[in-house]
């Protein structure tokens, strides 16, 4: 019995002379751990607050919308919606999921009851505003954006002129009672409206939704399909943003998860390829430039030593010409690194955007466990993070 | 009084930033030394230290009501340190400049009982809790415990 209760402080001992000399010990992490981990929980902190937000917001808005045909109050005062609706949609722009939602319900609500109205009921609408109208509708038209300025307010413009020059006209009425009377075409009109704002709703609308049931360690990089991304270009004849402008916030979660991130960029370029084979068209501008090369029928072919070298120096030209070659844009150098992750480490944000326009996996972590994401979190470089989480959600 | 890691988790999941701030400081050192005395080099362990705080701050909403939150972190010091072993064998003699030799005595022991061992001693878990971590049973985690209590005193005996 005392032998044990000896032993066991002789035990004790260790544990008492193990802290009296780990105490002594000066090892420390490095500083730059301290502030790398404190900037991302602050970016994390930031973004769930957004998501949060947007989640929020997102579930309050279907009343509205729903309630949007009904409420008629709003054409009483026809300047003021036009006023609001400019407000919102540079709102949009920074809480766009939010945002979004509110523009459509009220872009509904204003649109849809004046012309919804005017053919049955004129007189409790058009008696107000008839005369005065004209130059407010110019204020209007100048206050609006371009784009909206071409669909929206081209709609708008018409009924400050009488009621009759209204009823002849055959466009406005079938344009209102859609919107109005359908709410499911909220997505239609988000695709349509979108000029300003609807891209990045319609995208939103479709993040929370798939990043809602976020747990941290599955892997979810279920990427939305991106149908939105096509019928937005080819329903937006006077779209003067053609590209979907991902917005920042959204994409939180999609840093890979410790461990197991296995996306695949195959699907992205499935999707993608059905509207343009060719791989790179000279003039297309900016539109989507990830338009990956066509999925070739020959089995991609390893790069060479060349094409990692000039991923790590950004030398463009020469990885444009290796691109060019059907390589493997994914596959891992001797070291065991892919091309995308050398050059998120050496900060080559427009080599990263050309990687990954030629379908790198901004998922595939590298033989040594380091995922795209955790490399450019490490870096601290938020530019190549958007880069990434824009390509993810594609 | 000290407010408690739970506390301040569900601070940071709320968007208070500064909570997760205090966190760290309150258990980077710990932590450090866990896996810098697993893994025997300094920039390694910087590197498993940033990405285990990395994945904590990622998924900080699914540390709310689940298990204590230190258990939870020295389990993904665990297992980042585990993985790290797995891919980068671990430097023979880089801790021959350390101050006192502790951790180069330390590395002396067997590998399952100095991560038992320091789990204790770092992460001060119950040994209940370190045979969950180690996916072990508890007799076979206080066996480890014991075992690198009787070596950890042969070698520092050795050394005085």
């Amino acid at each position: 019995m005392s032998e044990v209760t000896s032993s066991q402080d002789e035990l004790s001992e260790v544990d008492t002379l193990y802290r009296r000399l780990s105490a002594s010990d000066p090892g420390r992490p490095g500083e730059w751990v301290r502030r790398k981990v404190q900037a991302y929980a602050a970016q994390q902190a930031a973004e769930r607050a957004v998501r949060d937000s947007a989640k929020g917001k997102e579930a309050a808005t279907p009343a509205p919308a729903a309630a949007a045909p009904a409420p008629a109050p709003k054409p009483a005062a026809p300047t003021t919606p036009a006023i609001e609706t400019k407000q919102t949609s540079s709102k949009s722009w920074l809480i766009p999921v939010a945002a979004g939602g509110v523009i459509m319900a009220g872009l509904i609500a204003y649109f849809a009851v004046p012309h919804g109205t005017t053919p049955g009921d004129t007189t409790a609408v058009a008696p107000p505003v008839p005369a005065p109208t004209p130059e407010p509708a110019t204020s209007q038209a100048e206050q609006q954006p371009a784009a909206q300025v071409a669909q929206a307010p081209s709609a708008s413009e018409p009924p400050p002129s009488p009621p009759a020059a209204q009823a002849s006209e055959p466009e406005p009425p079938p344009q209102a009672t859609s919107g109005a009377q359908t709410p499911p075409s909220q997505s239609a009109a988000a695709a349509d409206e979108p000029h300003t704002s609807s891209p990045a709703p319609a995208e939103h609308t479709q993040s929370p939704a798939a990043q809602a049931p976020a747990k941290p360690r599955v892997a979810r990089q279920n990427t939305p399909a991106p149908p939105n991304v096509s019928t937005a270009q080819s329903s937006s004849p006077t779209s003067v943003r053609p590209e979907p402008a991902p917005p920042a916030p959204s994409a939180a979660n999609n840093p890979a998860p410790t461990s197991t991130p296995v996306p695949s960029p195959e699907t992205r370029q499935a999707a993608v390829a059905p509207t343009p084979p060719p791989p790179a068209p000279a003039p297309a501008p900016t539109q989507t430039a990830p338009t990956p090369a066509p999925a070739a029928t020959a089995a991609p072919i390893s790069p060479p030593e060349d094409f990692y070298r000039a991923a790590e120096s950004g030398d463009l030209a020469k990885l444009k010409d290796v691109l060019e070659t059907n390589v493997d844009v994914n596959a891992l150098d001797p070291k065991g690194h892919t091309a995308l992750i050398l050059a998120i480490q050496r900060g080559r944000t427009d080599t990263v955007k050309l990687l990954l326009a030629h379908g790198a996996n901004p998922n595939q972590p590298d033989a040594h466990g380091t995922s795209p994401m955790s490399a450019a979190y490490a870096r601290g470089d938020l530019q190549i993070t958007h880069a990434l989480q824009r390509s993810v959600k594609k | 009084m000290e407010e408690s890691d739970e506390a301040l988790v569900g601070r940071y999941v709320r968007g208070d930033a500064t909570a997760f701030d205090q966190l760290y400081k309150r258990h980077e050192l710990r932590v450090w030394r866990y896996l810098q005395r697993n893994v025997r080099d300094q920039d390694t362990a910087d590197e498993l230290l940033q990405e285990v705080w990395f994945a904590l701050a990622r998924n900080a909403a699914s540390l709310e009501s689940t298990t204590r939150f230190r258990t939870r972190l020295f389990t993904l010091a665990y297992d980042r340190m585990a993985e790290s072993l797995r891919t980068r064998p671990p430097a023979e003699d880089s801790q021959a400049g350390t101050a006192n030799g502790l951790a180069h005595t330390i590395a002396d022991l067997p590998r399952e009982q100095r991560e038992a061992y320091l789990l204790q001693m770092e992460g001060q878990l119950s040994v209940g809790e370190i045979a969950e971590i180690t996916e072990s049973t508890i007799d076979t985690a206080n066996t480890r415990l014991r075992q690198a209590r009787l070596k950890l005193r042969e070698l520092l005996n050795e050394k005085s």
